[in-house]
């Protein structure tokens, strides 16, 4: 049994072979645990991403597209109609937007 | 310290692969690539569509193609049309036929995703099909695990918060493997499902492709197709930035001071 | 009408904008034009093995950027009503939107669920 016992690499041995991995296939070592901030250069860039939140509808035409294509049917938005509908209403009940100061 | 708008400049001047979306994104114009066509451009498209469709039959009608459709029976007849069903349509009654792996080499995987199960089904059943009448041995149409995802909102706007509906989404996943089949066939089959696509269904595609070692070499020769470049150390905005910074004088008088 | 923004950008053409919408836009397109000063700079910070006084420099000139550049003011926003309480990530909605519109069937996919 211990003539097996004395087979058994070192932990020095060991890690040297590790080393050696990691040398041959990119790995890093770092056995001590230094922080070297190595997960700041890792990480994929997030900004391009983030800037397209807000998204640009490229699929489907949107109302203003119709009405540019056909101008000849006079379309209406209902949505924005409703919109000046309610500006209208406010102002009439001394509720509307308070008017610019002038410099 | 380094002037902060001068550092912004230096950015943007340096192309690299990382931050090659960051300065453009914004800049483009959405006009320019909408994927939508105007009225005009749409019965332009559809002129040229007929005209090729046109060209396409007339080639057709050169060659001579017999048509000597197998029966099941002579006798019987379609109710409709009168005539004997062929046995490629009758057999669109039953599950699909397969043909058996031979080498067992795993050529093209077709995922399909979607929240309705039975446009799954009639898009993986057409996909088994067109391949049984290719010769391009496949699985079967296998299911995947279905996700379910549940939210809860609350229902009032402010009181009675306690109040909730609950709306669920289920998202089911098929996929299928195709074997053993020529790269050639492979392409042909999955433009023919491309072409009769079912609205609702996301296809995702991976091929598997064994190239000669002197492959590398090839794509180097080929100068028209610009390859995605790999994460590479070097072109990485971020330690070249790195670089930059150390190098720059604010950095440089306490680098040379013992830690 | 003079821009409001220190720097002129795109305003969102296809989702509701309100003043916070577009603020959250600018916060958006700084930080990812700052990105990667922001992170080389945090990279010379945190590496213990520079010196420090290298590193207190690099940690001086990160706060010395406008705090429009860093990532923690950027908030997800609904993109139907420009709320940014609630929002369900999926569908970048907010829970009214999202129930209103599910319950017109608007969401592909989306069903009351009941059991």
């Amino acid at each position: 049994m211990s003539s097996v016992l004395k087979k058994v690499p070192t932990q020095e041995r060991l890690n040297q072979a590790r080393q050696l991995a990691a040398a041959i296939f990119g790995h890093p070592w770092n056995p001590e645990c230094k922080r070297l901030g190595t997960n700041i250069l890792r990480a994929e860039l997030k900004g391009p991403e983030l800037v397209k939140y807000y998204g640009v509808n490229e699929d489907i035409p949107t109302f203003k597209d119709f009405k540019k294509w056909f101008p000849e049917l006079k379309l209406v938005d209902p949505r924005e109609t409703y919109r000046l509908h309610m500006i209208q209403d406010r102002k009439k009940r001394n509720k509307g937007a308070p008017k610019k100061k002038k410099a | 310290m380094v002037g902060f708008s001068m550092i912004v400049r230096r950015q943007m001047a340096r192309p690299s692969m990382r931050s090659f979306m960051t300065s453009s994104i914004w800049n483009q114009k959405s006009e320019t690539n909408v994927n939508f066509k105007s009225p005009e451009e749409y019965i332009e498209q559809q002129k040229i569509n007929r005209i090729e469709e046109q060209q396409y039959r007339q080639t057709l009608l050169g060659e001579k193609f017999e048509y000597n459709p197998k029966y099941l029976s002579e006798t019987k007849t379609d109710a409709i049309s009168g005539r004997p069903i062929p046995i490629n349509v009758e057999l669109l009654k039953y599950k699909p036929l397969r043909l058996e792996p031979t080498e067992g080499n795993e050529i093209a995987t077709i995922k399909l995703q979607g929240y309705d199960e039975n446009s799954l089904i009639r898009a993986g059943e057409f996909a088994l099909r067109a391949a049984f009448y290719l010769g391009i041995p496949t699985s079967p149409l296998n299911t995947l695990k279905t996700e379910k995802r549940l939210y809860t909102v609350i229902k009032s706007p402010f009181a009675q918060a306690k109040t909730k509906q609950n709306f669920h989404r289920t998202t089911f996943k098929k996929s299928l493997i195709a074997y053993d089949a020529d790269p050639e066939v492979i392409d042909l089959w999955l433009s023919y499902i491309n072409k009769y696509k079912i609205e609702g269904v996301q296809y995702a595609a991976s091929i598997t492709t064994t190239e000669t070692l002197e492959f590398s070499k090839q794509l180097e020769n080929l100068k028209e197709i610009e390859f995605p470049q790999a994460y590479d150390e070097m072109n990485d905005p971020i330690a070249n930035k790195v670089k930059d910074l150390l190098k720059s004088d604010t950095f440089k008088k306490y680098l040379n001071e013992s830690k | 009408m003079p821009f409001r923004f220190p720097f002129r950008f795109d305003i969102p053409e296809h989702s509701y904008v309100s003043a916070r919408v577009l603020r959250d836009q600018f916060k958006r397109i700084q930080y990812s034009e700052h990105e990667v000063t922001r992170n080389a700079l945090r990279y010379i910070a945190r590496n213990t093995e520079l010196p420090p006084r290298a590193r207190l420099e690099a940690q001086l000139q990160l706060t010395a950027m406008p705090k429009y550049t860093s990532f923690n003011q950027i908030r997800n926003r609904c993109v139907a009503s420009g709320n940014s309480k609630s929002v369900i990530s999926d569908f970048k909605l907010n829970r009214t939107v999202f129930r209103d519109r599910a319950r017109a069937g608007l969401i592909p996919g989306v069903k009351v669920a009941s059991w």
